[in-house]
């Protein structure tokens, strides 16, 4: 576990390298886009010296390890606040955004994954994968605006965007994600309003992806199921469902929790197109405002966050496979 | 003498094959015979194999289990896989696998299984403390061993082999088919073994029946039937272990 750690500590430092230079290679004058388009020559030079843009690039990249370690990531050139601050609030609308989605792939990935591979060849399975391929092949940008012109444009059923009603007063932060909060409050319509604003962006994000994992619990499950000691549990009389949740499934789930894992961390890492569309305020919104406006220490730790989201789901599923597969637990 | 289980036109053909790969097979098993079947690749020995077991339905055929028609009842036929390497359950303790058959025929305290599964360890020659290991953590020999011991755990009347050793090296071969004739020998079990090895079959099987294109094509007395075979695969067969002798 220490020697993944480590791994995990040098992906990171690598990714932060990786970004400063990039960053670096822009061609824009972060003094300038501080200092504004008016100001004279001499206050973006004395700008340029506060920020220590003026210094070498290697003593400014230690400048800023030296900060991220104290867990200050800099100052939004937009906003003029910490950058850490502006990502924690950005952060919990994410979560629970990537939450509701991952459940949608999980239990649409398993179901029609489950269900193809046991109606292997038969009808059942072709309608799964046909629509597995329509959904990998639909873009997020277009399965959105269909959910949006559906299901609030023709049928009114769910409101097109943001987080909670207009009218409505979110509920006191515990835990950042509203739904749970309302919950935890015993507000329950609150909690029904953030459910109503939360599917369509879920929907919209896990449509594509739950057609991989339909696929991908297919696969590995036609191989389980070929087993000899899987064979051997039908034959004794067990019910094709113990077989499958019992026998099959949970030696058919080692590829797929890497999916899953890597998955989830794609959805922490902000769902840039999905969040654009809804008026989703979470990283994916917050990032493409940072784009947009050249702020790079915005940039820098948004990118850091997803590698730690990434680093931390590698680590999740080392953990993880030990406790599903003790073929491949600490040796 | 009642046969302990009796096959009578057993036929399969799967779907877009050409041919039967089992065709019209009748055959009869005594009380504590050992029969061991014969035949090249493709042959229809396994498919035949696991039809006896309820592993395969076939698409035509009748069993009988001591002369009352029907499938044997459940745990008097267990089954040993040619790979041992898929044939115990990867996520579960030795333990487990080993008392699994035994505690789907009858409920069975924790205590039970285990002090079942030590017992069954001991009769596998394999020490008592390996109930607790996973199967990744035995060599192909030992896992074969455990397979075996998990046939026995319901006290079958008959056990069916599909090429039990064909995966392992010589010596673990060896002690295997060892293992099997002391078992034989101490419960008196009826065993069909699977093999295209002449010298393991003869060493083994009371009887033989050697199949050719899904048939059984002749039958008799190993010894007898491998010194002048009458049918073309059987010749054939001898032919082949003669040259690979040599």
């Amino acid at each position: 576990m220490l020697r993944r750690l480590a791994a995990t500590l040098v992906v990171l430092l690598g990714v932060s390298v990786v970004t400063f230079v990039i960053t670096q290679l822009v061609p824009s004058d972060t003094a300038r886009l501080v200092a504004g388009d008016l100001a004279s020559e001499a206050r973006v030079a004395e700008i340029r010296q506060e920020l220590g843009l003026d210094r070498p690039l290697p003593v400014q990249y230690a400048t800023y390890m030296q900060r991220l370690a104290r867990g200050d990531l800099g100052v939004s050139i937009r906003s003029g606040r910490p950058v850490a601050e502006e990502l924690a609030e950005a952060l919990p609308a994410t979560v629970e955004l990537a939450l509701l989605a991952f459940v949608i792939i999980l239990i649409n990935g398993l179901l029609l994954g489950s269900l193809a591979a046991l109606a292997a060849g038969r009808w059942p399975d072709h309608l799964i994968r046909l629509l597995s391929t329509m959904m990998i092949s639909a873009p997020t940008f277009w399965i959105g605006l269909v959910l949006i012109a559906l299901c609030f444009g023709q049928l009114d059923l769910l409101p097109a965007g943001g987080r909670l009603s207009p009218e409505l007063v979110p509920p006191v932060a515990i835990t950042g994600l509203y739904g749970l909060d309302a919950m935890l409050a015993g507000q329950w319509r609150l909690a029904g309003d953030v459910v109503t604003h939360l599917l369509m962006p879920a929907l919209t994000l896990a449509l594509a992806a739950s057609g991989s994992a339909a696929r991908l619990v297919r696969a590995s499950l036609l191989e389980v199921l070929q087993e000899d000691h899987v064979r051997r549990a039908r034959v004794a009389g067990l019910s094709e469902w113990v077989v499958l949740t019992r026998y099959a499934l949970p030696n058919a789930l080692v590829p797929f929790i890497t999916t899953a894992a890597i998955l989830l961390a794609d959805l922490l890492g902000g769902a840039v197109v999905t969040e654009a569309i809804f008026s989703w305020p979470g990283l994916g919104s917050y990032t493409l405002e940072a784009v947009a406006g050249l702020d790079f220490p915005a940039i820098m730790g948004f990118t850091l966050l997803a590698a730690l989201f990434y680093a931390a789901a590698n680590l999740v599923v080392d953990v993880l496979y030990g406790v599903v597969d003790p073929r491949l637990g600490p040796a | 003498m009642t046969a302990l289980l009796a096959a009578r036109d057993l036929r399969w053909q799967p779907a877009g094959a050409k041919a039967p790969i089992v065709d019209g097979v009748s055959l009869a098993i005594s009380p504590g015979e050992f029969v061991g079947i014969l035949g090249g690749s493709g042959c229809g020995k396994t498919s035949l194999s696991r039809m006896l077991a309820g592993l395969r339905r076939p698409d035509a055929g009748t069993l009988a289990w001591k002369g009352a028609a029907g499938s044997p009842p459940r745990g008097a036929v267990s089954f040993v896989f040619q790979d041992p390497f898929t044939s115990l359950n990867p996520r579960k303790p030795l333990w487990w696998s080993l008392t699994e058959a035994a505690a789907l025929a009858a409920p069975l305290t924790a205590a039970a299984r285990r002090s079942l599964a030590d017992e069954l360890l001991v009769q596998v020659g394999l020490p008592p403390d390996h109930a607790t290991r996973f199967p990744h953590q035995l060599s192909g020999g030992q896992r074969q061993r455990i397979a075996i011991g998990r046939a026995l755990a319901t006290q079958p009347e008959l056990l069916i082999l599909d090429e039990p050793t064909s995966a392992l090296d010589l010596s673990v071969q060896a002690r295997i088919l060892n293992l099997l004739l002391s078992l034989q020998a101490s419960r008196n079990i009826a065993m069909v073994m699977v093999s295209h090895d002449i010298a393991v079959i003869r060493h083994m099987a009371h009887r033989v029946l050697v199949m050719d294109a899904g048939r059984i094509v002749e039958s008799g007395e190993p010894t007898a039937l491998l010194a002048a075979p009458r049918s073309t695969a059987g010749a054939r067969l001898v032919a082949n272990f003669l040259s690979a002798d040599i």
